[in-house]
């Protein structure tokens, strides 16, 4: 089954355009990438997924739903590029990832014993349960982004949309990170969209490679993608992957 | 407890127990967001729908009503503009707040009032607290707390992470409409106790002390309202004692305790860090 579907997709800025056609199937349980330099519409892509901008002409479907129409919002667990905190405001880690929570329970209802239960689980995954009662401005900047992976695994989606969450993590922690990855879709068979400038790392992680820049370029995988000359086409010069 | 035979006394003490709750309640949500600046832009636009009331010569009673219609539309003023525009937040609230200011003063001077009645309005006053003002606070009182509790959550949501919000399926559009409603409303009406120029004051100092304080979300919210109504009722009763602009009062008693929660903190950081560097 296919969980996303992009068709003809066409965004743009002003009058620079940013993504050209774009056609892409996502299918379920499975474990995509994402990759393109800088500027190269990654991020915008993410946020036409999610309906934060809409397209200037083409198509999205996710679960087989035009986004338009599209109600099960629970079922999408979305990781922004940077865990920002601008405000010095002490909510505790324990009460940020709650929020992943809140589509579920739905509008005006409280939270449950299970509910915060799957709160606790996703903070476990992430290994932040010890740190459950800390306010987030005394945390580090990877401990953050793991508040805000746990924000989106507490609601339980069935696809996680990663954007570049490599980014605030560190080093020790990357490694158990990529393992989380692969252990929930492996585990729960749910699917996995990753933004990733790492494309050193995520070769050996991904079932799926898709290089973007402004178009798709090239997708299969990682084997098939990551080799210097394709790498050179998407990046505009010599790069080459470490596997 | 003798301020307690006097009708008027008695309206501003209910009026200020209201407001003193919900003003810091949405002032958190303000906070969180970084606009803290919003109430007084409200303030401002307020005070011209005041102005304009006098000028037109509106019956007293319907007075407030009025001020609270041209708070509301310059919520929606200032919605628009936020969502539309590209002018960054402080931009914006400083471009209408003083629009607001301007077209109060301007209507002041058109309506040929007395200095006396601007200052009331400008500073809040004990006497100024009419019987249609105090169930105006009362039917806006209940609409706010009503709303807070069937939606803090997703208002929390809301203000601390706007997109991850949208991505979870919230009307975000709906509830920050309808929040910023309940802030031009709540502005309207808290006027009359503690004036245009330090309403705004009470919706984020109990605040600004309780993040000093709170280890928790739920623990600032909870001090903020505490905080609020202690304010409102002592500086009430200050005011009553000593004669003074009510505003006034209520706003330097809120600041009392954040000067007193910062001294605190300070002195207890500083101790914490003599004790690590002695028992390194």
């Amino acid at each position: 089954m296919k969980v996303i579907e992009l068709r003809n997709l066409y965004f743009s800025y002003n009058d620079r355009v940013v993504l050209e056609d774009i056609n892409l199937a996502v299918e379920e349980g499975e474990y995509l990438a994402l990759i393109g330099p800088n500027g190269s519409g990654k991020t915008t892509l993410v946020k036409l997924i999610l309906g934060l901008m809409p397209p200037v002409c083409g198509e999205v479907l996710v679960f087989g739903t035009p986004l338009r129409q599209f109600r099960d919002w629970h079922r999408l667990g979305y990781v922004p590029q940077r865990a920002v905190l601008n405000n010095g405001f002490p909510v505790t880690v324990r009460e940020a990832a709650a929020a992943g929570r809140f589509s579920r329970v739905g509008l005006c209802r409280n939270l449950k014993r299970e509910d915060w239960e799957a709160v606790e689980e996703a903070l476990e995954m992430v290994g932040l349960l010890s740190l459950q009662h800390k306010p987030l401005p005394e945390l580090s900047g990877g401990q953050l982004q793991r508040v805000f992976i746990a924000r989106a695994l507490a609601g339980q989606p069935d696809i996680l949309i990663l954007d570049e969450p490599q980014a605030g993590l560190d080093d020790r922690y990357l490694y158990n990170f990529y393992c989380l990855l692969k252990r929930l879709k492996e585990e729960r068979g749910i699917t996995v969209f990753i933004v990733s400038h790492d494309i050193g790392e995520i070769g050996s992680w991904a079932d799926r490679i898709i290089c973007l820049n402004k178009k798709l370029l090239y997708q299969g995988t990682p084997r098939e993608v990551l080799n210097p000359s394709k790498l050179k086409d998407v990046y505009g010069m010599n790069l080459y992957a470490a596997n | 407890m003798d301020m307690l035979h006097y009708d008027f006394m008695v309206r501003a003490l209910i009026a200020g127990l209201i407001t003193g709750l919900i003003c810091p309640a949405l002032g958190v949500f303000l906070v969180l967001r970084r606009y803290s600046f919003m109430a007084d832009t409200l303030a401002h636009i307020s005070l011209a729908g005041v102005a304009f009331g006098l000028l037109i010569g509106v019956a007293a009673e319907f007075s407030p009503l009025l001020t609270l219609l041209v708070a509301i539309i310059g919520a929606l003023v200032v919605d628009h503009l936020r969502v539309r525009s590209r002018l960054s937040a402080d931009a914006l609230l400083a471009l209408v707040m003083s629009g607001g200011l301007a077209l109060a003063v301007v209507f002041f001077g058109l309506s040929r009032r007395g200095a006396l009645d601007i200052t009331s309005y400008l500073f809040g006053s004990l006497m100024t607290v009419s019987a249609a003002d105090l169930w105006l606070i009362l039917i806006v009182g209940a609409a706010v707390l009503l709303f807070l509790i069937a939606l803090a959550k997703e208002l929390y949501f809301i203000c601390s992470d706007e997109e991850a919000a949208r991505v979870s399926g919230l009307p975000v559009d709906l509830l920050n409409r309808i929040f910023i409603f309940l802030v031009a409303m709540t502005v309207a009406v808290s006027l009359r106790v503690v004036g245009t120029l330090l309403v705004g004051a009470l919706m984020v100092i109990p605040v600004l002390t309780s993040l000093i304080v709170g280890r928790s979300f739920r623990q600032v919210f909870f001090l903020s309202l505490v905080l609020g109504v202690f304010s409102s009722l002592l500086g009430l009763t200050a005011s009553y004692q000593f004669g003074l602009a009510a505003g006034g009062c209520v706003v330097l008693v809120a600041l009392a305790f954040f000067i007193v929660s910062y001294l605190i903190k300070q002195f207890l950081i500083l101790f914490k860090k003599r004790y690590v560097v002695k028992n390194e």
